[in-house]
C-alpha cells in the first residue's frame, strides 16, 4: 500500500500548510494541493473507544489503498477572557480583563472534526478532539455580550493543550436601527456581526426602545445583520461594515425601509376537510414590499388542534412550505404555496394536504431483477423526511411517500455495486429504476492511533459538497473495500 | 428386538417447508442496553445484523422515546448475508433519558431489536 497516502490524507483533512511540512517530516520541495474536488472519508469509530469522529481528504485518483491513521483523543482547556471599556471612554479599555462565559467552537472547517461549549462564569471550558493542525477556534461572548467575536485559524492542537483566549476590547461599532420613517423596527430586532471570511456570527445586539446598538468588533470585513430573535417579525437585512485597525469608533445607523406587517391566518385540512393539528407551517420571504432586494426571511409556526394556524409577516409575497408531523402511519404529503401579503390581515383560507403516493417500480441491474436493493426516498425541500423500502426476490419495491419531488438512493448489500442516485417528480410514475452498475472503488487499512488495525468503524465517502457516495464498516482487519458512485479522477495541471 | 408389522402403509408426499430464520444481531457500534452518549457533535450509532436465509428485504425502523420513528436512517452495505444501518441522533438536550431502539426485521415474524439509554452531557443544545 502507498504509504504516502497517509500523509496526504491527513494533511489534507487538517487544511494544507507550508508551514505543517515540519510538523510532519515532508520534504520541503513537496507540492501542497488543495482540492476542491477532493473526496471525504469520514470515519466513526465504535462508540467503546475513546477516539472520536474524524475526516480525511484524498485526490479523486488517489482512492485504493488509502490509510486512514485515526488520531488520539486531546483535551483542550482554557479560560475566556475579555476587556472591559473604561466607564470614562467606551474606546479604551479598562486595567483589568474580565471573564467572559462565551460559546467556544473548535474545528476544522468542512469536516466531522468539531466539538463545542459553553465557558463556565469564570471563563473556564475544556473540550475533546482529535489531535491535529488546522483547527479553527471561535469564541463568541455570552456574558458579558459588548465583546468582539474571537476567530483564530490554523490552530495547531496535536497534544493536550491549554489555549487561553483573550477577545479583548475591540471596536466599537454602534448606531440606531429604525424604519425610515423613524418609526421602531418589529419587536425582537437586534443586530449582530458576521465575518466575511469564516461566516461565523458574533453575539447579537438587542436593539433598546429607542433602536439603539452597540457591538464590538475586531478589525476585519464583516456583514452587519439586521434580524430578528426567535418569533421575531424583523426580516434579515444585511448590511456591509470594515472594521480598519485605525478605526476607534464606528457609528452606522440602520434603515432598512419601512416593515408594516400584515396578520396572516388560515387552517390546514386533509382532502376530507379534517383539520390537521401539529403541521409546520414555514413561510419564506420571495420579495418584501419597500427592504432591499437581498433581504430574507424564514420563519414558522404550527397548527393548533382545529388546524388552524397565524403569523406575523412583513408585506411582500410569501412562500409557504405546509409539513404534516413525521409519524409511521401518516397518509398526508406536504404542500406549497404562494401568498401576498398586501394589508393588515391576511386569511388563506384553507389549506388542503393531499395523500401519499404510491411508488410502486421494478430495480433492475440490465436485465436482471435486482433484489434486496434499499431504496431510500428523501424529501427534496421541506423537512427532507425520508423513507424506505427494500426490493423483494423478484425486484420490487413499494413504497408510500409525500407527492412531492424525491431524490432516491439506491443501495446494494453489495459493496461491489455503487450507490445510484436520481431525481423523481412524481413518484406514482416510476415503474422502474435502473442501477448505475459503474462506479469508483475505495479500498484502504484504518489503523487506530497505535497503528493497529481499527474493525468495524463506520465509513462514510462524500464528495466535496458533502454529499455522500457511500458508506461502509471496517472488516475483521481494519479493512475497508467499497464502490461508491462514480468519482471521475482528474490530471493535475503541473505546468508541463 | 426387531419386530415387523404387516399391512398396508400410505407414505404422504414429502413438502419441504421453509421455515424462516429470522435476523441476528452480530455488531452494533455501541454495546446493547449500554449508552449512547450525545456530546456537542451528537451520536451516530448503527447496528449490524445477519440473516442466514438471506430474506429477500430486511427493515430497520428506529424509535425514540419521546420522538417516534426516527427518519433519516441509512443503510450500509456488509456483506451478502449482513444488513446494517445507521442513524444520526442530534444534540438535542431533550433526548437525554430516551430510549433508542433499532427494530431489524424479515418481514417474517420475529423481529429482533437492540436498544440503548441516551444520555445527553451537559451543556449540550443545538
Amino acid at each position: 500500500m502507498k504509504r504516502q497516502t497517509l500523509l496526504a490524507a491527513f494533511l489534507g483533512a487538517t487544511a494544507c500548510s507550508e508551514a505543517d511540512k515540519s510538523t510532519f517530516n515532508v520534504p520541503e520541495d513537496a507540492a501542497l494541493v488543495e482540492s476542491p474536488r477532493a473526496i471525504r472519508l469520514d470515519v466513526y469509530p465504535p462508540g467503546n473507544l475513546d477516539l472520536l469522529p474524524q475526516s480525511f481528504t484524498v485526490l479523486p485518483s488517489d482512492l485504493e489503498d488509502v490509510f486512514l491513521a485515526l488520531a488520539s483523543t486531546v483535551v483542550i482547556e482554557g479560560t475566556v477572557t475579555g476587556q472591559l471599556p473604561s466607564p470614562i471612554d467606551i474606546t479604551i479599555p479598562s486595567d483589568d480583563s474580565t471573564s467572559v462565559e462565551a460559546r467556544v467552537t473548535i474545528e476544522v472547517p468542512d469536516t466531522v472534526m468539531r466539538a463545542t461549549t459553553t465557558s463556565a462564569p469564570d471563563g473556564t471550558y475544556s473540550l475533546a478532539l482529535p489531535a491535529g493542525v488546522g483547527y479553527r477556534t471561535v469564541a463568541a461572548a455570552l456574558d458579558p455580550i459588548d465583546l468582539p467575536l474571537f476567530i483564530e485559524e490554523f490552530v495547531p492542537l496535536t497534544e493536550d493543550t491549554i489555549f487561553d483566549i483573550e477577545m479583548g476590547l475591540g471596536i466599537p461599532v454602534s448606531g440606531t436601527a429604525t424604519q425610515t420613517d423613524g418609526e421602531p423596527l418589529p419587536s425582537g430586532a437586534r443586530v449582530h456581526l458576521v465575518d466575511e471570511a469564516t461566516g461565523e456570527a458574533g453575539p447579537a445586539s438587542a436593539l433598546t426602545s429607542a433602536g439603539d446598538y452597540l457591538l464590538r468588533a475586531l478589525p476585519g470585513d464583516y456583514t452587519l445583520v439586521l434580524d430578528g430573535a426567535s418569533g421575531s417579525s424583523m426580516p434579515t437585512v444585511p448590511f456591509p461594515l470594515s472594521v480598519d485597525e485605525e478605526d476607534f469608533f464606528i457609528r452606522q445607523d440602520l434603515t432598512p425601509g419601512t416593515v408594516p406587517l400584515g396578520s396572516v391566518s388560515g387552517s390546514v385540512v386533509d382532502a376530507d376537510g379534517r383539520p390537521v393539528d401539529d403541521a409546520e407551517v414555514r413561510f419564506s420571504a420571495v420579495s418584501l414590499v419597500d427592504l432591499p432586494a437581498e433581504t430574507t426571511a424564514e420563519v414558522s409556526t404550527d397548527t393548533d388542534r382545529n388546524g388552524l394556524f397565524t403569523r406575523q409577516l412583513a408585506r411582500g409575497t410569501w412562500a409557504l412550505e405546509v409539513i404534516p408531523a413525521y409519524e409511521p402511519n401518516a397518509t398526508l404529503s406536504p404542500t406549497t404555496l404562494t401568498i401576498d401579503v398586501a394589508s393588515a390581515s391576511v386569511e388563506t383560507g384553507p389549506v388542503t394536504l393531499g395523500p401519499r403516493a404510491n411508488l410502486d417500480a421494478r430495480v433492475m441491474i440490465g436485465s436482471q431483477a435486482a433484489r434486496n436493493i434499499v431504496v431510500t426516498a428523501e424529501e427534496q425541500g421541506f423537512n427532507g423526511y425520508t423513507y424506505t423500502a427494500t426490493s423483494d426476490k423478484d425486484g420490487w419495491v413499494s413504497l408510500e411517500v409525500p407527492n412531492v419531488p424525491l431524490d432516491l438512493t439506491l443501495q446494494s448489500p453489495d459493496a461491489d455495486q455503487p450507490i445510484t442516485r436520481l431525481e423523481v417528480a412524481s413518484p406514482a410514475d416510476v415503474t422502474r429504476i435502473d442501477l448505475d452498475d459503474e462506479g469508483s472503488l475505495v479500498t484502504g487499512l484504518l489503523l487506530d492511533p497505535e497503528g493497529s488495525p481499527l474493525p468495524y468503524a463506520l465509513v462514510e465517502i462524500r464528495d466535496a459538497e458533502g454529499a455522500l457516495l457511500g458508506t461502509t464498516l471496517t472488516d475483521d482487519n481494519g479493512e475497508l473495500r467499497v464502490t461508491v458512485a462514480l468519482i471521475e479522477a482528474f490530471e493535475l495541471d503541473t505546468g508541463d | 428386538m426387531l419386530t415387523t408389522t404387516s399391512g398396508c402403509f400410505y407414505f404422504l408426499p414429502l413438502v419441504p417447508v421453509e421455515e424462516n430464520v429470522p435476523p441476528e444481531f452480530v455488531r452494533a457500534s455501541h454495546i446493547p442496553d449500554s449508552e449512547v452518549v450525545l456530546d456537542d457533535r451528537g451520536a451516530v450509532v448503527y447496528v449490524v445484523v445477519s440473516d442466514p436465509d438471506n430474506a429477500p428485504e430486511i427493515s430497520f425502523t428506529w424509535d425514540l422515546t419521546g420522538e417516534g420513528i426516527l427518519s433519516g436512517a441509512q443503510t450500509i452495505p456488509d456483506g451478502a448475508t449482513r444488513r446494517a444501518s445507521q442513524i444520526r441522533l442530534a444534540p438535542e438536550a431533550r433526548y437525554d433519558g430516551a430510549r433508542l431502539t433499532v427494530t431489524a426485521s424479515d418481514g417474517s415474524g420475529s423481529p429482533i431489536t437492540v436498544s440503548w439509554d441516551v444520555v445527553t452531557l451537559e451543556g449540550v443544545e443545538q
